[in-house]
């Protein structure tokens, strides 16, 4: 994985250059290549995970009202933090409020008893699937450098996001399929679409944006209303073009790259029809729930499955735009956030249950997370600041162990204070379960070969089943 | 804290097992010897085709492709050569008349005819300066999270156009993008006379700004670390960057060196200037000095024959209490830090920005002569002060915008003066002023103020009534750091600053009275009447003149006269543009493992040590001698660097193809005597001409061969085409592909700089702060002239290959792939142009025949007429989309489709 690109042979960029969201052709969309394709031709060894899909909870959603339960904060709430909790972190607007318990009830669930909170009902049934990391860190309490981070392991714009390294490091699963997708809510993150970026690797890698609702692709719908015409008119071109490459590999990529998209503008539209998925499994996702959220996210979920079965490698979801801000609780958290969950919570319980019915949960690694959490304290009165010293996210599916919760906050839910996880060693793990050694995906660039994990990061092993 | 990317070098120490795992400075210098070291000048090779160079340039190529028994390419056809120079020199399609007008030119040198009119074209400029902008990493916004907008960046773009059209030479071009701030006289603009030079240093402020950042030292250390980043790549191929946090694993670069150069960085700050009026202003300025310190002594004179008969008035008293001066009352044990004393000359460094506070400290006893006709008085400084001149209050600003956030250098340009850069310790900081202020701590150089961090560094404070007064501005929160102090005034409100200090509490201001006796004031009176006032005399003499019965008539008519007239001369409005301001010389801290929590000894500004250059420990900021230094017609890389970016533009890949890095994780030039020899061609022959270096190469046999391998087994010897056996097949760049589009259409506006266009906005481009849309189709202005908003990039634009400008970026990606195809159907700017030119076309051509208007359309988008071929297979689908279109052979919508049809002919994107 040093591949130099100045060092690759004119068909090698070629190949490479054939993915990207342009590629996604009919080849890939249309017929379910997934069973019959290889793991993961070029990875270091066999990984537990073929694709990943990242639910990500941008805005930081409040680990002591979801699953990291704090039964202390019941007992002081209402007191001055600094003298129930102590010294106070510097916090991103220094407005503190006092002690605040969550406003949701938690309760044992599943089998494992991991107690979530009612902010997450359908989730909640999934206790069993769920492997709870209580004990994450991060190392911004500012949202952009916050995502930055999270998705590309240094807090600066501009480079590659884990889904463009995936995509780098693991190639196409499908001839015809990008590596990285970014399914569109209505709501990018702080960062703008720089947390998705290819960064310094080829531009093949970006995350290619499909918009949940309205246009799926740039420039998949043609203009003519006869479409005739443009079939016609593309005969044309191609016969006039295949006079005119005579041999040039490059001219003649340019030709089948017509050709592609031809079978893209109808692929695509394909794959955002929902006539082939039966009534159950649109109710299962709540495609045609009232709440305008749950319906974009479960469009969004529901995309993902499809994307994933047509061998996207690293499929993300933005949450979508619902009128409230993101999960930015600052104030009036117990609106902010049951709107947020509302949205969310249904369509990602069908996803989970709709991919382990369908065997795909054994390969697919779904990871749920903001950037960073949330304080136990209080924001001014109802809301809760940033908080980058300990929050919680889950894992499910490929690999990952069911049921378990790891690590764990003080018994304030503020700091993490056992086995403590960096946002490196999500990374390490994460490539480790796709089959990838974290300190050998390097890219070279500026002079220097790049990891995702830069200098950091440990294999969670005590996560893996 | 946030973390770098640059650690992970010891990683690829470890993995990669060839690189050493410490620095060894002598043996890495030693391993690429050649990039420390003057290029000497080859001598070209002889070669066994002796026939066929055209220039000493070819025959390094030829030798080279003999070695590997290559035969070059035949040359290109003249359609095929002359479209090939139109795109390299304008970025623009030749119009069918050109290229009819150039295939009629039978003379003997219409090659360099036809390179030499469009090297005139101010479009060559518009190409040129795109070039230029990726390795600047140009952006009109400030990315993170609002992408907020950098007032003004666009009048640096505008720039560029002008001086790659002026053919500045290159050496003077790097001069001005470090130091153009600091060139003595600078370079004017011939029409204006706005000062060029200046614009130049806009460029460090054009990078990415963090608004509210938590840790403002470390958000100061990633920003310098950009800059130093895009300057060593862009001007020497270096990536000095690399070394931030530990020695260079791979290239003869020291972390001292990096820190070498942050000191430049850090010695100068932020400003928006008033480029247009700055020189005509200096020169007002100077004769306005000239004239005050000419006409003082006949002022007074004056003065005292006027006002004789009211002094005797006033002098009959016995005595007088007169306001004496103006002292700071030092307790026993204070401790006071002055960080800046402007009551006495010479004390602080004197760092303005505009004429405003005048050429340096108005000193106790200076006469205060009136500004003009409204202001017509006579005073006498009762302190020294920095002080407003009312004489500049009508300095106006057009045509311009504010920065975004609290910030604000809009208002500020032009009257503006700053305390040298120092370190906080208590961060009690108190200033000893009055007037109106806008005033901002330039702390971590944080420009970006807005949001719930940092507000604190901005007050305005107003002291209003006569007397000076301490204002506190408590900056303990940033205790440790390096800050500046900016003053801006306010309106027409009077400024004057005495001092800065750090304590925790200023030291009481007193101000003193004197009794005088007839005697004492009589002394003083005859002073006046002398026309030059002792120091024993100055606070009877102040008072005296600031009586109000004897106000009347007391300025020189001849002053006044005079005043007027430098008045006139006065640009008093001007736009502005992004520019340094050179501080006082700050070295920074040398970094233990790049962290500013672990501050070492600060390191002597300059250039590598492998250069072996002398350090800079300027009083300033040094750029000027760092310009000198990297332009030196010795320095070995500026013009090898240079001539490689040239080359890589017009034939596609660099003699180095890591355009960037020449250091040791770049590729090794394909021909290093080529390399060295253009090098020092370019200084020696064409005196850093970028113009008549480009001619140079594009008339050469190299750049005249065809796409066509002369034997397809070369390309198997030379599969990547590294011995240029041929030219290669190029795609267009993003900016050509959409001006190729409007060109044809006949959309193109081809008006030259100007605001930027906003983007157009569709589903894709989409985040947080996302701007107000633009026109589909831009305007019909030139790609260049496009908003470039970080965040919010066009979509067509990046699909084919846009870079993103987060740093350097010489050599652009070029993919190859079906979003390309999607674009070049569907998108909505490109179809809309097809109807555009469709209906040109049957306007122009009301009753032609199809095979006529092909015939048309292929001129118009190819400069050639169609092939056999290619009519045959026009017209076998000809009747097809005439019967979709109603049968009718006039349709528009037929004609629409025909041409959108041609936008997607290979021929249209890739240049053979």
């Amino acid at each position: 994985m040093m591949a130099n690109e100045l060092l690759l042979s004119r068909r090698e960029i070629l190949q490479r250059a054939s993915m990207g969201f342009g590629a996604l052709a009919m080849a890939g969309l249309m017929e379910k290549t997934r069973a019959a394709s290889p793991l993961v031709p070029d990875s270091h060894f066999p990984g537990r995970a073929r694709n990943v899909i990242f639910l990500f909870m941008e805005g930081g959603v409040s680990q002591v009202d979801s699953f990291d339960y704090k039964p202390m904060l019941d007992k002081h709430h209402g007191q001055d933090p600094r003298k129930a909790i102590g010294k106070l972190e510097k916090t991103q607007f220094e407005n503190i409020g006092k002690v605040m318990k969550s406003p949701w009830a938690f309760k044992p669930r599943g089998q494992c008893g991991v107690p979530v909170s009612d902010l997450f009902p359908h989730i909640a049934g999934l206790a069993d699937e769920l492997c709870v990391v209580r004990s994450m860190t991060s190392k911004f309490p500012e949202h952009t450098t916050a995502n930055y981070f999270f998705h590309s392991g240094t807090g600066l714009q501009g480079r590659p996001s884990m889904g463009a390294w995936a995509s780098y490091g693991l190639g196409k699963e499908s001839e015809n399929l990008p590596g990285f997708v970014v399914i569109n809510g209505g709501r990018i993150p702080s960062g703008g679409l720089d947390c998705f970026s290819n960064g310094f690797l080829t531009a093949t890698h970006r995350g290619s944006l499909l918009n949940a609702n309205g246009t799926p692709v740039a420039n998949v719908k043609p203009n003519e209303r006869n479409a005739r015409s443009q079939l016609l008119k593309r005969q044309l071109i191609g016969r006039l073009n295949a006079r005119s490459a005579q041999g040039n590999s490059e001219l003649e990529s340019a030709i089948m790259n017509y050709e592609l998209a031809a079978r893209m503008q109808l692929a695509v539209p394909a794959l955002m029809d929902f006539r082939d998925e039966s009534e159950a499994t649109r109710a299962l996702y709540g495609i045609d729930d009232d709440y305008k959220g749950t319906k974009t996210y479960a469009r969004e979920c529901l995309i993902a499955r499809r994307l994933i079965e047509r061998g996207v490698r690293f499929v993300e979801l933005t949450i979508p735009d619902i009128g409230e801000d993101r999960w930015d609780a600052h104030g009036g958290l117990r609106k902010n956030h049951g709107n947020n969950a509302r949205s969310v919570d249904k369509p990602i319980a069908g996803l989970l249950r709709d991919l382990r019915a369908r065997g795909m949960l054994d390969d697919t690694l779904v990871l749920w997370s903001g950037e960073f959490g949330r304080t136990p304290f209080a924001q001014g009165g109802n809301g809760r600041d940033h908080n980058e010293f300990g929050f919680s996210l889950w894992m499910a599916g490929a690999g990952v162990k069911p049921g378990i919760v790891y690590g764990a906050t003080d018994q304030w839910g503020y700091k993490a204070v056992e086995n403590p996880l960096e946002i490196y060693d999500l990374h390490a793990t994460i490539l480790h379960l796709l089959g990838i050694d974290h300190k050998k995906l390097t890219y070279r660039f500026g002079g220097r070969d790049i990891r995702l994990t830069d200098v950091h990061g440990r294999v969670v092993h005590e996560l893996l089943g | 804290m946030r973390v770098s990317l640059l650690s992970s070098a010891l990683i690829a120490i470890l993995l990669s097992g060839w690189a050493p795992a410490e620095f060894k400075f002598g043996e890495f210098r030693e391993r690429l010897p050649w990039i420390w070291e003057t290029p000497a000048r080859p001598a070209p090779p002889t070669v066994q085709d002796a026939a066929w160079p055209a220039d000493e340039i070819d025959r390094f190529v030829l030798a080279a492709l003999e070695r590997n028994n290559i035969k070059p390419a035949a040359p290109a056809s003249d359609r095929h050569w002359f479209r090939r120079i139109n795109f390299a020199i304008t970025g623009l399609p030749p119009t069918p008349g050109a290229m009819r007008a150039f295939l009629a030119d039978g003379s003997k040198d219409r090659h360099r005819t036809a390179v030499q009119t469009l090297l005139a074209s101010p479009h060559y400029g518009e190409r040129w300066a795109r070039h230029w902008m990726d390795l600047i990493r140009y952006a009109e916004s400030r990315g993170h999270e609002s992408d907020y907008g950098i007032a003004n960046a666009w009048r640096y773009r505008d720039y560029l156009v002008r001086a790659f059209n002026a053919d500045v030479p290159y050496d003077q071009l790097v001069q001005e993008h470090l130091a153009g701030d600091l060139l003595a006289p600078p370079r004017l603009h011939p029409g204006t006379r706005a000062n060029e030079s200046i614009l130049g240093t806009g460029w460090p402020f054009l990078g990415e700004e963090v608004h509210s950042p938590v840790d403002i030292r470390q958000d100061e250390c990633d920003r310098t670390d950009n800059k130093i980043d895009v300057l060593s790549k862009t001007f020497l191929g270096l990536t000095v960057a690399c070394a931030r946090c530990h020695d260079h694993m791979f290239d003869a670069i020291s972390q001292e060196d990096y820190y070498a150069l942050s000191g430049f960085i850090a010695s100068s700050s932020y400003r928006q200037v008033r480029y247009e009026s700055m020189e005509i202003n200096r020169a007002q300025a100077r004769k306005l000095e000239t004239l005050r310190g000419t006409m003082g002594a006949q002022v007074l004179r004056n003065f005292a024959k006027e006002a004789a008969p009211h002094f005797a008035e006033l002098s009959k008293q016995a005595t007088f209490r007169v306001p004496g001066p103006l002292t700071l009352k030092m307790q026993e044990g204070q401790k006071v830090r002055v960080v800046a004393d402007y009551t006495r000359p010479g004390a602080a460094p004197w760092i303005v920005n505009g004429p405003s506070f005048g050429p340096g400290v108005s000193a106790e006893g200076g006469l205060l002569l009136g500004s003009g006709k409204d202001e017509p008085g006579l005073h006498i400084a009762g302190y020294g002060a920095a002080r407003r001149d009312p004489f500049w209050n009508g300095l106006r600003i057009v045509d311009s915008e504010n920065d975004s956030g609290s910030f604000n250098s809009h208002s500020r340009s032009g009257k503006m003066i700053r305390t040298p850069a120092f370190e906080l310790k208590s961060g009690r900081l108190h200033y000893l002023m009055r007037g109106h202020a806008f005033v901002y701590a330039g702390v971590g150089q944080h420009i970006m103020v807005t949001g719930p961090l940092h507000g604190r560094l901005i007050q305005r404070p107003k002291i209003d009534g006569d007397q000076p007064r301490w204002v506190s501005h408590d900056l303990s929160g940033y205790a440790g750091l390096r800050t500046h102090i900016e003053f801006g005034a306010e309106g027409g409100s009077p400024l004057e600053v005495l001092m800065v200090v750090e304590a925790d509490n200023p030291p009481p201001l007193e101000q003193k009275h004197l009794n005088l006796t007839r005697h004492e004031l009589s002394a003083a009176w005859k002073d006046l009447a002398d026309g030059s006032i002792k120091k024993e005399n100055l606070h009877a003499a102040r008072w005296i003149v600031a009586q109000p019965k004897l106000k009347a008539s007391q300025i020189a008519t001849a002053y006044l006269e005079k005043l007027e007239e430098i008045r006139q001369g006065v640009m008093w409005e001007s736009r502005l543009a992004v520019a340094w301001l050179d501080g006082n010389g700050v070295n920074e801290y040398n970094m233990d493992r790049g962290s500013p929590a672990r501050l070492l000894d600060p390191t002597v500004r300059g250039l590598p040590k492998a250069f072996r250059l002398t350090p800079i420990d300027a009083r300033n900021s040094g750029r000027l001698e760092l310009a000198r230094q990297i332009t030196d017609p010795g320095n070995p890389l500026a013009s090898r660097v240079m001539v490689n970016r040239i080359w890589h533009q017009l034939f596609g890949q660099g003699l180095v193809r890591t355009v960037d890095n020449f250091g040791w994780l770049g590729e090794r030039p394909s021909h290093p005597g080529l390399l060295d020899y253009l090098a020092r061609e370019f200084v020696d022959t064409h005196k850093w001409s970028t113009k008549s270096f480009i001619a140079r190469l594009l008339l050469t046999r190299t750049y005249g061969q065809s796409s066509q391998s002369s034997d397809p087994e070369f390309e198997t010897s030379d599969p990547n085409n590294i011995l240029v056996h041929r030219m290669p097949v190029r795609r267009l760049e993003a900016e050509a592909i959409r001006d190729s589009v409007l060109a044809v259409s006949g959309r193109l506006d081809r008006k030259v700089g100007g605001q930027p266009v906003p983007t157009y906005l569709d589903e894709f481009v989409v985040g947080r702060g996302r701007p107000g849309g633009g026109p589909l189709d831009g305007a019909g202005r030139r790609s260049l002239y496009t908003s470039v908003r970080r965040n919010f990039l066009p979509t067509l634009m990046l699909a084919f290959d846009f870079p993103m400008p987060f740093s350097t970026k010489g050599k652009r990606d070029i993919t190859n792939v079906p979003a390309q195809s999607l674009a070049l159907m569907n998108d909505k700017l490109i179809y809309e142009q097809a109807k555009i030119w469709a209906q040109r076309i049957l306007q122009e051509m009301p009753s032609a025949t199809p095979q006529e208007r092909f015939t048309r359309m292929f001129a118009d988008a190819f400069a050639r007429p169609p092939q056999n071929h290619e009519l045959t297979i026009l017209m076998e689908a000809f009747p097809g989309l005439m019967e979709l279109h109603g049968g009718n052979p006039n349709s528009p919508g037929l004609w629409q489709d025909l041409c959108h049809g041609l936008f997607s002919m290979n021929d249209f994107i890739y240049l053979q």
